[in-house]
């Protein structure tokens, strides 16, 4: 008696279960069938490989697993520095990847993976299993590279905001707030770092702001490189709007394509390469000093873009090679280290391919083509992908990088020509045009990714 | 402020300016060029490297499709924006278009770099990919919920 009633409470307990498989046998057997695929970091790379697998295959289940509830995007983030946007403006919420793709979006941190059961532990203590795992860890910026630079500093004195967050907002209240006449330097980053023409684009418009409200400040962009992605194209736009005058190597090789101004006296911004001393050896918070080879400068602001690597979840998760970078396959971009398991995004190698949204994105997209294939005992499709990354000289400047990439020779190549950035001679209603496409592209490209 | 006309013009080229380019499209200028074009620009970047030149394996019309996707909407679906919506455009206008982008007969910000890197065959295979889709409705509001408020 006492057992049939215990039998009778267990179906009981069990029938809303059951009931809920059996109403949807088709595409709970389909998603078993299909595999699951787990996407670790729901940044431009994670969210876009989420959507994009659901696309692909709708009966694929997907989850995407990342630590925080809601995306702050670095696209344009340096904007908030100018007023431009605000750090709310920032925020993109995951809800679209749930509700519009069906993607199961875990908050939750991961903290190990079991490669031989294909397993992805979490801080909450689950144990997610996987066919196939994708991870898309981002960056994590070297605090320690610089005697004097740490995590700490970068919180309270000299930030860094490249991972946009509490550092960018402080940013912006130092460089709005900064003293008439005072000096913002910003510390470039070394090759290779996340947002190519990034550290550029923020100096010029921190340029054009202090141009209108503290007419007096100087900028100054100290360099451990020589050059710099769109480098002909932003100081062009800098030589035309803030009286900045090109070093002579540029002016001198630009000359027969356009006119260069030139202006004869030292402009609001200045540009100090490595051969011209613009390492940094050390910085002060206590003194606000920054110490480069060439020089040591009394600042006012000081905005370090530290060197960067694999985010440290790659490490963790045994991603990374001596590059302190994710070595992958050609095409399908899986790890040459663990087996099925994928890496995109910056912390990947993709050989011609910067560290952009823009390239994570395209390779999201087709390593989730790669992945829905190979799950269907097919072959990995020949790929392509693209890069664009626009960028500001000044609000209505606008620049830009153009690529695509094919395998040559089972190695990421440009194949678009030899011209990849705004052509010199063009015209004015082309580079208004190309501020009004950046701008629009901040919209676009945030809903390919998350919409 | 004088750029209005134009990105009007762009973002509402409508089936009348597709039908348009579709007739351009027909003159004898603009006939296919031979398959010895197969992968022209990859050999003219390769130049310069003194290398051979190569012959890429074809991608399809919808893995190229997916580059465009950052700025012209996913599957080309875009609703009231500056950039073209692609989803539903016949494919003879979009050929014709990429074509002169690629030549420097139509001017472009970064489309003629972006053409460089596609040959007449894959133009006509993500033509046709595009004109299989269907077109979002006018306001993106209604496609896309995310709106990044960028203030401005």
């Amino acid at each position: 008696m006492k057992r049939r009633q215990l039998l009778q409470s267990a179906a009981a307990a069990c029938t809303p279960a059951l009931a809920a498989g059996l109403s949807l046998p088709g595409l709970a057997s389909a998603q078993a069938a299909a595999g699951h695929v787990v996407v670790i970091g729901g940044g431009v790379g994670g969210a876009t490989a989420a959507k994009y697998l659901r696309l692909f295959n709708p009966a694929l289940r997907v989850t995407l697993i990342e630590r925080h509830a809601t995306y702050v995007r670095p696209c344009g983030s340096s904007e908030v520095l100018n007023g431009h946007a605000n750090m709310a403006s920032l925020s993109v919420s995951y809800d679209a990847l749930r509700s519009r793709h069906g993607v199961d979006v875990l908050i939750d941190a991961v903290t190990g993976l079991d490669a031989t059961r294909h397993q992805v532990l979490t801080a909450s203590g689950q144990r997610v299993s996987y066919d196939r795992l994708i991870v898309s860890p981002g960056i994590e910026l070297m605090y320690g590279a610089y005697e004097g630079y740490s995590e700490q500093v970068a919180r309270t004195a000299m930030p860094s905001g490249w991972i946009p967050g509490e550092q960018t907002a402080l940013l912006a209240r130092q460089l709005q707030g900064m003293r008439q006449g005072g000096t913002f330097v910003l510390v470039a980053p070394p090759n290779p770092y996340r947002c190519p023409p990034g550290p550029y684009e923020r100096a010029a418009l921190m340029t054009e702001w202090f141009s209108k409200h503290n007419p007096s400040a100087k900028v100054i962009v100290v360099d451990p490189k020589d050059s710099f992605v769109t480098d002909e194209t932003m100081m062009l736009g800098w030589n035309r709007l803030y009286g900045f005058d090109l070093p002579d190597d540029y002016a001198k090789r630009m000359a027969p394509k356009v006119d260069i101004k030139r202006h004869g006296k030292p402009g609001m911004l200045r540009w100090v390469r490595a051969r011209d001393g613009g390492r940094v050896l050390k910085v002060d918070a206590r003194s606000m000093r920054v110490e480069t080879e060439g020089e040591v400068i009394q600042a006012d602001v000081v905005n370090i873009v530290p060197p960067m690597r694999a985010g440290a979840l790659a490490r963790t998760l045994g991603l990374t090679d001596k590059t302190v970078w994710c070595p992958v396959d050609r095409p399908s971009f899986a790890s040459t280290l663990l087996p099925d398991v994928h890496v995109i995004g910056d912390a990947s190698i993709a050989d011609a391919m910067p560290k952009s949204g823009f390239s994570a994105n395209t390779q999201a997209k087709t390593t989730a083509r790669a992945i829905v294939e190979q799950l269907a005992g097919r072959p990995v499709p020949e790929p392509v992908w693209e890069n664009t990354c626009y960028a500001l000289a000044g609000k209505d400047y606008g620049l830009f990088v153009a690529d695509v990439f094919r395998i040559v020779d089972g190695r990421i190549a440009r194949i678009n020509g030899d011209e990849r950035y705004l052509p010199l001679d063009i015209t004015p209603k082309q580079i208004r045009l190309a501020a009004r496409y950046q701008r629009a592209w901040l919209r676009t490209f945030t809903e390919d990714v998350f919409a | 402020m004088s750029t209005r006309p134009l990105l009007l013009a762009l973002a509402g080229l409508g089936t009348a300016g597709w039908l348009a380019a579709a007739a351009l499209a027909q003159s004898p200028a603009a006939a296919p060029a031979p398959a010895a074009a197969f992968a022209p620009v990859a050999a003219s970047a390769t130049r310069s490297a003194a290398k051979p030149p190569f012959l890429l394996p074809p991608v399809s019309g919808e893995a190229l499709a997916h580059t465009c996707a950052g700025c012209h909407g996913t599957q080309g679906r875009l609703g009231d924006e500056a950039f073209v919506p692609l989803a539903g455009m016949p494919a003879a206008p979009f050929v014709q278009t990429m074509q002169d982008f690629r030549s420097g007969r139509r001017p472009s910000t970064l489309m003629g770099h972006i053409t460089k890197g596609l040959n007449d065959a894959e133009l006509q295979a993500m033509a046709a990919y595009f004109e299989r889709q269907t077109p979002a409705p006018k306001s993106s509001a209604a496609l896309n919920p995310l709106r990044p408020g960028v203030t401005r």
